[in-house]
């Protein structure tokens, strides 16, 4: 018959029981063991018969280890301790010694004792009636609803829910404030996570209101930073809610009033911080994430604020992601993207605007690109694959960990502790080779600046902090006062004063004019810069890494500071032909652009002029 | 630690109990008598059954044969050493024949002289000793001789050579077996593990029990059967199974392990794919050892497996065993199956079928002949006159007319006395309280609201989930007016819920009762605490899973049954533990208070149920027969009887009056796990983890229906209350709804199926089927029906 193969029993051989007979110290002979060794068989099978009534009465459909203990108990044997967790424990086999064993995992008591966050207990057990079947008929659905959580939720639950989400959405800033602070420290909304994952997935119906937007990611901020959340696969909902914000074409930019650059800058910051401080969560996350944004880049049909978007998320994913994806279709865009800034006609004003962004931030993301590249001149090509090194160093990387720049987005703080070392693969392209291509395009305002030390930096950081590179290759020293920053990220000023205590240490410079700003950067720039260029220039293929602080600041363009707070002044450009048509306008175009008036209302942005 | 089951059992088979005869004491006192009547006569075979026993018995492997006292036979058995399996037939064959008789009786004095010792009948022993003059120490030193496997096939032998001896042979060494009862407290189990020496001896007429000739036995009567007529076929088919399982424990048991595991893979496979369960714990057992103790075989060799069989099969299965002559097969069919025969038509292999299944085959026919009164008792009469006018006011536009013969017809019926009702007093039944008669007039108020039910109009159903039951849910009950709820948990508490506006109060401290006025109509309600009103309560008392719980007719009360062994009876006023009935020792799975309160009963793994009342903390009877353990306990709705539901796949009736088992339905193929009365008290419907439902009809005896859907254990079973539809629910999900009537209907009884009890099933019970409804995922615990038939079921929801 068919089934007499199947009726196989596990067998214990005589090798295991002498085994545990050596380590309890009794030799034993192959008789005895093989007699030892089947009787145990048999009473393991009769205390696995004798459980399976216990399994019949509790109506459950797995025998749990608890069944097998009560048989156990009741034919008289101690009952086996240790094994009544209902998670699976894995079983592993160590390859060389064709061992296997239950791994267990050691538990620090003392943590476990002292932990604040002790797991609320699980709902409380209730009853709950509905009508299924009516007549006997009708409804040929099932049982009515799953009993979510939220019939599970106790009053107090539900009443925070309401004000919580009553106030982040109101009108009322300073209770919005405290409604986020509680929502980024409360160790006891757990139960309430998918319900304000599910409130945030609510973006795509308030798509033009960008007040709300920006009210969402603050929840998802907030919700993020809670130490006491599990995000598990909540991850994934609320990357698509924040990469919405990014991406999307929102109702909200039809108007060119609105800044929703701000909110995609804000909400690309949220993305870089959700991937790395939770993106293990979710097993190739990163891979949908750069094909998404891929996806994007290279469709010429969207609107440029998605591709700025898309530059963006790129650049909040790292420097690897801009590498493996921008930089490859760089070369495609940027004819469409030149084609668009070549347009002078008073029709095109509002895309061309839109397009210098995009061209600003392209800017910024391959600087870091360099600059990383330059950093670690080994690290070339793992850029394809978000390995352990990578998200090890998120710390570092992440400019996110630090609480005081949660409002200025592309602060990009790398600070790369001098000792990291990610594995060495020769480049694909050589960073000279990529410089060169990428200086094709951006000429002279590919600038990249780089500091050493921490020490006049670090106080500086958060304030107005030009970038260029010297070209190494082309530019004379002497140029250096004439060349302004180009690319100009300024620091957010007014709204952090409240909420940043480093905001005291700096000078404050919201009311200054522009032209204060643009000489207190001009000025430090201009002597410092050469000293810096030094460094560079000498360490940047040696292997004494520089330490880096790269910051783009975004500059809070209030009602107070209106307009911008400099300019660009783009240096005559004297290299060698090669270099672009559009660099060397790029000066003019920064100059022609009229102080920014319509991005008002903006709590922080990153705001680069061209 | 707790005493071994077995013995356990046997101190819970009391005096009181009186009912099969299969009981431990009763064996131990024929044993007793058969000793001294046969002593004398038939030493032969004793002598054979006292080396068993010390065999069994002791423990001294000293394998030498010592032999002072043993004479020729001493002599004879030197040669063989004590190796074990099978001594070769060149050994066994020329036993020294003229030394027999001599020896044969010294040896069967000593046998008994053994036993009377072993029994502690130490004056019977001394003087069987003085007149026989035997010293202490010859018999010492013989016993142990027989011990090894070359003696005893020589015995075998001998036994042949004596002749004529085995029945009374295989009576004394059951007795033998049975004997160290009070020393060793094990006596089914020491039955149990002899036994198949009894069949040993038994075989040894022709081929002194060869073990590589039981192949060669089964497989000359599986050929036999294939080759007899269609009609007889599926009779004689039946005796595969029952023979299979003795012949492969015999080979166990007499150490032929290799032999025994050929056989049991050569044909296995053969056997019913119901006995699938049983085959497996079969498969584990495969040491003599193991079969101490081991439940299953003690069911196989404690009871006899019983096949119903038409004389015709029957003649023709004894001339072929009698040509062929091959007493291996004959003895066990002789020793442990009851053919009970019948003369008629051979049944056919549905009919079959349909009744065989369980652990000990079918029913005999004399078993379900006993008259029970399944009628229902008559109702007290309770005047209605102050809701008369309230049901006036209620339907005042409804027509007078209608009401007159609606309360004729309930008047009726309780005045007209059931002819097939018990005697109203013959089971001593509490008074009716007052709260009872409001409750009953409630009742009927009630009634005359219920929907009718049947194939056109089925109930509405509403779902009870318990929700966050990580604890499990095990058991579910709910009040007959559905207004509470209780759940049992594997947490060992016990949750009443009150499924009504109504909260849950408990009544006030003693002190505070003090201080209330006794004379105010409203007592009742001032007695209660309204700062304790929640929506449910937690009983904690039980230390370990709940597995049955039953609310008492007038709601006051709770009982739970745990796997601690005991019952406890809660008070659902106070919300506190008023007893803890302990008896059961073992596991309770089930528990039912009477429909007319006081009594309760309560089974488990102990094999028996037992009938409590709640004022006595020793249960009034114990109904032992299950070969198994009882998984479910119901009372019939006139109380006079219990019916049970037991692992060993049948389902008995018992009545309370004076215990006895008055019906054994078989059929199903797995543990029965839900029990259910029709409302008018005639038909059983029962449930199995096999997933079919069996209808039964109680006056009959009669399997009457078999209702095949579900796809996993049945747990829950219910009529409706007008007793048209029956409701199943099981572990797969799904509530189903039969219609009853149409079964009911369809049962052709006349005096042949009564008489002889072959009932013929549609083949396709799909047509009973009036609906399947499904969870999400929540396996249905319990069901009810409200009393104006709107359908409750209960279970706790499954995270997937």
């Amino acid at each position: 018959m068919a089934d007499r193969e199947e009726r196989r029993f596990v067998e214990i051989p005589r090798e295991s029981v002498k085994l545990m007979a050596e380590s309890a110290g009794v030799e034993l002979s192959d008789d005895v063991a093989a007699m030892l060794a089947e009787d145990v068989c048999y009473r393991l099978r009769e205390a696995t018969q004798n459980s399976s009534q216990f399994l019949k009465h509790a109506k459950r459909r797995r025998l749990t280890v608890e069944d097998f203990n009560r048989a156990l108990r009741w034919s008289n044997v101690e009952a086996v301790c240790g094994y009544g967790s209902p998670d699976p424990l894995p079983f592993r086999a160590l390859k060389e010694a064709e061992l296997y064993f239950i791994e267990e995992r050691e538990v620090n008591l003392v943590e476990l004792a002292l932990a604040t966050n002790i797991p609320k207990g699980c709902a409380e057990t209730a009853v709950r009636v509905h009508v299924s079947y009516l007549d006997g008929k009708g409804n040929l659905e099932s049982q009515g609803s799953v009993p979510s959580a939220v019939s599970m939720l106790t009053d107090d639950l539900l009443k925070y829910y309401q004000h919580v989400t009553r106030a982040v959405l109101g009108d009322d800033p300073q209770l919005m404030k405290v409604a986020l602070q509680d929502l980024r420290t409360n160790s006891k909304i757990a139960a309430l996570l998918p319900y304000f994952v599910y409130v945030v997935s609510g973006v795509k119906s308030v798509s033009h209101d960008l007040e709300q937007l920006n009210r969402l990611l603050h929840i998802v901020k907030s919700l993020i930073q809670n130490p006491f959340l599990s995000l598990g696969s909540y991850v994934k909902s609320l990357i698509s809610s924040v990469m919405y914000c990014v991406l999307e074409p929102l109702a909200a930019s039809i108007n060119p009033l609105n800044d929703h650059w701000t909110l995609r800058d804000y909400a690309a910051m949220l993305l870089s911080h959700i991937f790395w401080t939770h993106g293990d969560l979710v097993s190739g996350l990163y891979h949908q994430i750069l094909l998404s944004l891929q996806k994007v880049l290279v469709d010429p049909v969207r609107p440029l604020c998605s591709h700025y978007g898309a530059v963006l998320g790129l650049h909040a994913l790292g420097w690897k992601a801009v590498e493996c994806v921008l930089y490859p279709h760089l070369t495609t865009y940027w004819s469409n993207l030149q084609a668009v800034l070549d347009d002078y006609s008073v029709s095109n004003a509002q895309v061309k605007a839109d397009g210098h962004k995009v061209y600003g931030a392209i800017l910024v993301a391959v600087e870091r690109l360099l600059k990383m590249r330059a950093k670690c001149p080994s690290a070339g090509k793992d850029g394809m694959c978000p390995d352990q090194s990578l998200l090890g160093r998120s710390p570092q990387l992440s400019p996110l960990q630090d609480p005081q720049t949660e409002f200025g987005y592309g602060i990009g703080g790398h600070l790369q502790p001098p000792g990291s070392d990610l594995p060495s693969e020769s480049p694909s392209i050589s960073l000279p080779e990529m410089y060169r291509q990428l200086y094709d395009f951006f000429g002279d305002s590919l600038a990249v600046r780089f500091g050493t030390g921490s020490g006049p930096w670090s106080s500086e950081r958060g304030i107005s902090v030009s970038t260029r590179t010297p070209d190494v290759k082309k530019e004379p020293f002497v140029d250096t006062g004439r060349k302004m920053p180009q690319l100009t990220a300024h620091a957010t000023i007014s709204p952090r004063e409240e909420e940043s205590p480093r905001s005291e240490q700096r000078p404050t410079v919201p009311q200054l004019a522009n032209s204060v700003a643009r000489s207190r950067s001009t000025s430090r720039q201009g002597h410092r810069a050469p000293s810096i260029r030094d460094v560079f220039q000498k360490s940047r293929f040696s292997t004494r890494p520089p330490q880096f602080s790269f910051v783009i600041a975004g500059r809070q363009v209030g009602r107070r500071c209106q307009g911008r707070l400099f300019q660009t002044v783009f240096p005559q450009h004297h290299g060698p032909s090669h270099v672009s048509r559009y660099a060397q306008k790029l000066p003019v175009i920064g100059r022609t652009n009229k102080p920014v008036r319509k991005w008002v209302h903006s709590e922080n942005s990153l705001y680069l002029p061209l | 630690m707790r005493p071994p089951l077995s013995q356990r059992r046997k101190m819970a088979a009391l005096p009181e109990e009186a009912n099969e005869a299969e009981s431990a004491p009763d064996l131990e006192l024929k044993v007793e008598i058969k000793v001294e009547s046969e002593n004398l006569e038939n030493e032969a075979a004793e002598e054979k059954s006292v080396s068993n026993v010390s065999n069994t018995n002791t423990n001294n492997h000293s394998g030498g044969h010592a032999n002072n006292g043993g004479g020729g036979c001493s002599a004879g058995n030197g040669g063989c050493n004590s190796q074990p399996p099978p001594p070769p037939p060149a050994a066994t064959t020329p036993a020294p024949q003229p030394a027999l008789p001599e020896c044969q009786d010294r040896q069967t004095l000593l046998a008994v002289l053994q036993f009377l010792r072993k029994n502690n009948l130490k004056e019977s022993e001394e003087i069987l000793r003085r007149e026989a003059g035997f010293s202490k120490c010859t018999e010492d030193s013989l016993s142990p001789g027989g011990e090894s496997e070359g003696p005893e096939a020589i015995l075998l032998s001998r036994v042949a050579a004596g002749g004529g001896a085995g029945a009374a042979a295989a009576a004394v060494s059951s007795a033998a077996a049975a004997t160290p009862a009070p020393a060793a407290s094990k006596v089914p189990a020491v039955i149990a593990e002899d036994q198949p020496d009894v069949s040993a001896v038994l075989s040894a007429y022709t081929q002194q029990g060869d073990p590589a000739k039981y192949e060669e036995y089964y497989s000359g009567l599986k050929r036999f059967i294939e080759c007899v007529l269609d009609c007889h076929r599926a009779e004689l088919s039946q005796l595969f199974y029952p023979l299979f399982v003795h012949m492969y424990l015999e080979l166990v048991y007499n150490h032929h392990e290799n032999e025994a595991k050929a056989f049991f893979e050569k044909f296995h496979g053969d056997q019913e794919c119901y006995y699938q369960d049983d085959l497996r714990v079969l498969a584990c057992l495969t040491k003599q050892e193991h079969m101490k103790g081991n439940e299953t075989m003690l069911d196989f060799r404690t009871s006899k497996f019983v096949l119903r069989i038409s004389r015709d099969s029957y003649q023709l299965l004894k001339r072929h065993l009698q040509e062929r002559q091959n007493n291996q097969i004959w003895s066990i069919v002789q020793e442990h199956l009851y053919i009970d025969i019948f003369d008629g038509m051979p049944r056919s292999k549905q009919q079959i079928d349909a009744m065989v299944g369980s652990l000990a085959g079918e029913a005999k026919r004399e078993a379900n002949k006993a008259k029970v009164f399944f009628g229902l008792l008559k109702e007290p009469e309770i005047e209605l006159p102050p809701d008369d006018e309230d049901e006036e006011a209620e339907n005042e536009e409804g027509k007078p007319k209608k009401k007159k013969p609606k309360k004729d017809s309930m008047g009726s019926k309780s005045k007209k006395q059931d002819p097939h009702a018990p005697p109203q007093n013959r089971i001593p039944l509490p008074e009716l309280k007052d709260s009872d008669k409001l409750d009953k007039i409630m009742n009927m108020k009630e009634a005359t609201k219920r929907v009718r039910l049947g194939p056109d109009c089925l109930p509405s159903i509403c779902f009870y989930t318990f929700l966050n039951a990580y604890q499990g849910l095990t058991a579910v009950d709910m009040t007959d007016d559905s207004s509470l709820l209780a759940g049992g948990f594997a947490d060992s508490t016990v949750r009443v819920w009150t499924v009504t506006p109504k909260k849950l109060r408990s009544v006030k401290a003693a002190s505070d009762l003090g201080l209330i006025d006794k004379e105010s109509d409203d007592v009742l309600e001032r007695i209660m605490d309204e700062k304790t009103a929640s929506e449910s309560k937690i009983l904690h008392g039980h230390s370990g899973p709940v597995y049955g719980t039953s609310f008492s007719p007038d709601r006051n009360y709770l009982l739970s049954s745990a796997e601690d062994g005991t019952i406890r009876l809660w008070s659902l006023q106070t919300f506190t533990c008023l007893v803890g009935y302990k008896g059961h020792n073992y596991p309770v799975w089930d528990t039912q208070f009477s429909p007319y309160g006081y009594y309760f009963v309560s089974g488990g793994h102990d094999r028996v149920a037992r009938l409590w009342a709640t004022d006595h903390y020793q249960p009034l009877r114990i109904f032992a027969g299950h070969l198994a353990d009882v998984m479910c306990t119901r009372f019939h709705p006139n109380s006079n009887y219990i019916a049970t539901g037991s692992s060993d796949r049948t389902v008995r009736l018992w009545d309370v009056l004076n215990g006895n088992c008055v019906r054994i339905f078989t059929g199903h193929k797995g543990p029965i796990h839900s029990l259910t009365f029709s409302p008018n008290g005639k038909f059983l419907a029962t449930g199995a983890t096999d997933g079919r439902v069996l209808l039964w009809d109680i006056g009959h005896g009669l399997m009457i229906g078999e209702l095949k859907a579900h796809t996993n254990t049945v747990y829950a079973l219910k009529f409706s209350r007008d007793g048209e539809i029956l409701a199943s629910g099981s572990m797969d999900n799904t509530v189903r709804l039969w219609d009853a009537v149409k079964v009911f209907e369809d049962l052709e009884t006349d005096d042949f199926t009564a008489a002889t009890g072959h009932v013929n099933l549609p083949e396709n019970s799909q047509d009973y089927l009036l609906g399947t409804y499904m969870t999400k995922s929540t396996p249905v615990t319990h069901l009810h029906f409200t009393r104006r038939n709107l359908l409750l079921a209960a279970g706790a929801y499954v995270p997937q």
